[in-house]
């Protein structure tokens, strides 16, 4: 328990570190929101003072940056400028779009890398060097490929919607054929995440599986005649779990970063384009806000691969 | 004479060389044999032979018997109601040879479950001399002490009462009283169960305390095997000779 | 009574809770070789590692030819060589360079008499000058066991501690590098101790044998007397066992 408060602890330094850092490098980027605003000439400079008073935005950075931690600590995550509304509800709602997407395409990913991972571990020959050639160029073909070959196949074909999350006409749906929509939306995304995910994944499986088959004890199991199915399920994978606990845990960790690029490539609605946009336009309170929640995923992630190694493996138990 | 337990002929293992190399010997029932010789000279590799257990690019030949029935041969299921049931092993380093994730009743409960029999592991740490408490039964390798380790080990491979027991090396890492324990306990369960045991060791002098007969082996052959007071009384063969001689030079029993 | 050359009292450490040192202390003249034996846990390496500058006791003091031992990091005047020798060996450096290590270290001479001096060393240990220039993963077990032994006489250290490193050893080897140990100790007139759990082969090659129990020294006595007529229960106990294990002499039935 002292080791959780603690982790907790150090979780909130970091996130004030990340947000001191954040906040360091959007200032570094040259001009604000209003910048655009002054070049156009139907806009008056007074104008966009005033408008830059009135944000607040005139103001010395620390003391911006004092106003703003001040406001956080009390819920208050701000005021998007772009979208004119407050922060908090506006990414709260991307968040779920993202959560979506992330969470489908990791446990797809999951649920595929440890069957294969392990008929990959259990291959020898030209199997094995077949399924590492697979998993070789799964690696290397960037997400962004795959993502605009996952477009166009969806615009050839038909089978699968083109980007977005939900048909326009989807107001009109009933609660059911409303989910059935954002499922056949999700399709794609997913899938090209899940895809990008897999092969580390597999890697990783691979080698703790690999590492059991190898180990001391499982030559011993052998030797006492348990049969192969048994000897995998009751003695290797218990012993694999380990490090692939505290993959697991990263990857939940890193949810948020991972879908960004496929969500702004497939137009899914969550967090990626929010944050892409809010940079571009310096909408400074949303960035801050979506870069403080994808550290906070990352923290509670690392934590929670920590404490279910923890609670899965007796040696770390008995050791700390 | 009573038929001999396991019946070696011929046997040969190679990889890319011959590691084993023609070897043939016999295992008698209720019987302790002890298996001596250098660090690499294929002692390992020939229990892992009898059991089956060397991987894919090994070839394995010759003639093993086990009660009559040929080994080599045999069918991997057929290997796997042996293995455990009527030859088990006990590897060297226990915390090696231990799933580290497995409680002791669940590792020797697995021994006795793979060969779909109903003992229990309470009975198999007695008879390795281990008391099955509370402690030792819900205890993981690591919270063992290296004693209580071998003989988790030990009961392991008893679990099904097998006909052979293979140890490899288990006198290496222990304290001489504790390895002239040990060595009463494997005598104690040959007279108690009737198993035979085939000790690997490379210290003539612990096989010289524990063994009835000996096999020496060099660059995978046995050059020299008999009943113990013969081989090591009187050896034959000059390397066997050296072997001792080497032993006695690095001991000293009295004042 | 003049002062013994190496001299431990009181000697304490503990783990946390676990104490591995009890006031352990002996006596050890120059030239002798001590054979320090008990169960595993009974604190001889901890003795060894703080005699060797590796831990520092928690109480006691050491004492070699007159200076104070411990405190600062490894001494060179005590080596030691450890068990599974051949693994504390950097396998990509040459034969040569090992050994010149602790030349290199202490700056004695110039490369050239460096390299000579490494090489005599070598030969001592009964490796040929031409594997010199060989990294030592090209060596066996046994030669690594002996390149070793070499480094740590280059450092021409005061005391030299083997610490159960003829216990992984098949026998053959074991008796190859154990009769260089005796050799060498004759030639170079070493004061030792060698750590081991086997009493018999302690009995074999040293002056005197030292009994640890618990993190205290039981029983130290000539090795004749420590075999013939051991006092404390735990030397009787080594005793009973050691001659259970030997073998018959030759020719007995």
């Amino acid at each position: 328990m002292r080791y959780v408060l603690r982790r907790i602890l150090h979780g909130s330094l970091l996130l004030t570190g990340v947000s001191v850092l954040t906040f360091a490098f959007t200032q570094l980027a040259p001009g604000d929101y209003y910048s655009e605003m002054r070049v156009d000439p139907t806009v008056a400079p007074e104008t966009v003072d005033a408008l830059r008073h009135r944000a607040g935005l005139d103001r010395p950075w620390p003391v911006r940056y004092a106003a703003w931690a001040g406001s956080v600590l009390k819920g208050d995550f701000g005021y998007s400028l772009a979208y004119g509304e407050p922060v908090a509800p506006l990414v709260r709602e991307r968040l779920g779009a993202t959560l979506l997407l992330a969470g489908t395409a990791t446990l797809a990913a999951w649920l595929l890398a440890i069957p294969l991972g392990i008929c990959y571990a259990t291959r020898r020959g030209w199997q094995e060097a077949l399924a590492g050639a697979a998993t070789a160029v799964l690696l290397i073909i960037p997400d962004l490929l795959l993502a605009l070959v996952a477009l166009l196949a969806a615009v050839e074909t038909r089978w699968f919607p083109a980007g977005g999350m939900a048909s326009a006409d989807g107001s009109s749906m009933g609660v059911a054929a409303r989910m059935e929509d954002v499922a056949r939306h999700l399709v794609l995304p997913a899938g090209v995440l899940a895809i990008g995910m897999l092969p580390m994944l597999l890697r990783h499986v691979r080698a703790a599986m690999r590492d059991a088959m190898d180990s001391g004890f499982a030559r011993s199991a052998r030797a006492q005649g348990i049969p192969p199915l048994r000897l995998l399920v009751r003695h290797l994978l218990p012993a694999a779990a380990n490090p692939l606990v505290s993959l697991f845990g990263l990857s939940l960790g890193g949810l948020l970063s991972a879908s960004l690029l496929v969500e702004v490539i497939m137009g899914w609605p969550g967090l990626g384009p929010l944050l892409v946009d809010a940079i571009m336009a310096r909408d400074m309170a949303v960035v801050l806000a979506v870069a403080l929640l994808a550290a906070a995923f990352l923290i509670v992630g690392n934590l929670a691969a920590d404490l279910l190694l923890y609670r899965l493996d007796p040696r770390i138990r008995a050791g700390k | 004479m009573p038929e001999a337990l396991v019946q070696v002929r011929d046997l040969r293992v190679t990889l890319s060389s011959a590691i084993l190399d023609g070897l043939s010997f016999e295992i008698a029932p209720g019987s302790i044999t002890g298996l001596c010789g250098e660090s690499g000279c294929g002692k390992t590799t020939l229990a892992l032979a009898l059991l089956r257990l060397l991987p894919e690019p090994y070839r394995v030949e010759g003639s093993i018997l086990l009660g009559g029935r040929e080994l080599i041969g045999s069918s991997e299921r057929e290997m796997r109601s042996i293995r455990g049931a009527r030859i088990a092993m006990i590897f060297q380093d226990p915390i090696l040879a231990l799933n580290p994730v497995l409680r002791v009743r669940d590792q020797v409960r697995e021994a006795i479950r793979a060969h779909g029999l109903t003992g229990r592991p309470e009975e198999a740490l007695e008879l390795a001399g281990l008391e099955p408490s509370r402690r030792i039964m819900r205890a993981y390798p690591h919270e063992l002490s290296g004693g209580e380790r071998q003989r988790v080990l030990i009961a392991q491979a008893l679990a099904c009462r097998p006909a052979l027991v293979i140890a490899d090396e288990p006198f290496t890492a222990l304290d001489l009283p504790r390895v002239v324990e040990l060595s009463a306990l494997f005598r104690d369960l040959m007279r108690r169960t009737g198993t035979s045991f085939l000790v690997i060791s490379h210290s003539p002098g612990v096989l010289a305390h524990l063994a009835d007969s000996v096999l020496v082996m060099r660059s995978g052959r046995i050059v020299e095997q008999g009943p113990v007071d013969r081989v090591f009384g009187a050896p034959a063969d000059g390397y066997t000779a050296r072997l001792l001689a080497a032993a006695r030079a690095t001991e000293r029993a009295h004042g | 009574m003049a002062e013994p050359f190496l001299r431990v009292e009181g000697l304490t450490k503990s783990y946390g809770a676990r104490a591995a040192l009890r006031r352990a202390g002996f006596v050890l003249e120059k030239g002798r070789m001590l054979g320090l034996v008990g169960a595993s846990g009974s604190g001889k390496s901890t003795l060894a590692r703080c005699l060797a500058g590796f831990e520092r006791p928690d109480e006691g003091s050491m004492r070699l030819d007159g200076k104070v031992l411990g405190g600062q990091a490894p001494a060179p005047q005590v080596q030691l060589i450890f068990q599974e020798a051949a693994a504390s060996l950097n396998p990509r450096f040459r034969a040569e360079e090992i050994v010149s290590e602790p030349l290199e270290i202490r700056r004695r001479g110039t490369p050239a008499l460096r390299r000579k001096m490494a090489a005599e060393w070598l030969e001592m240990v009964g490796i040929a000058r031409a594997a010199s220039a060989k990294p030592a993963l090209a060596f066996s077990g046994g030669e690594r066991q002996r390149l070793a032994i070499a480094r740590a006489l280059a450092a021409e250290p005061q005391l030299l501690i083997v610490d159960e490193s003829l216990s992984g050893l098949d026998v053959m080897l074991q008796a190859q590098i154990a009769a260089l140990l005796a050799d060498l100790r004759r030639r170079l007139d070493l004061t030792c101790i060698l750590i081991s759990h086997d009493l018999g082969l302690a009995a074999r090659l040293a002056d005197e044998i030292a009994v640890m129990d618990s993190g205290e020294i039981v029983e130290h006595a000539p090795v004749e007397q420590a075999m013939g007529s051991p006092r404390h229960p735990r030397t009787r106990e080594l005793v009973e066992a050691n001659r259970l294990l030997a073998l018959a002499p030759e020719g007995a039935a």
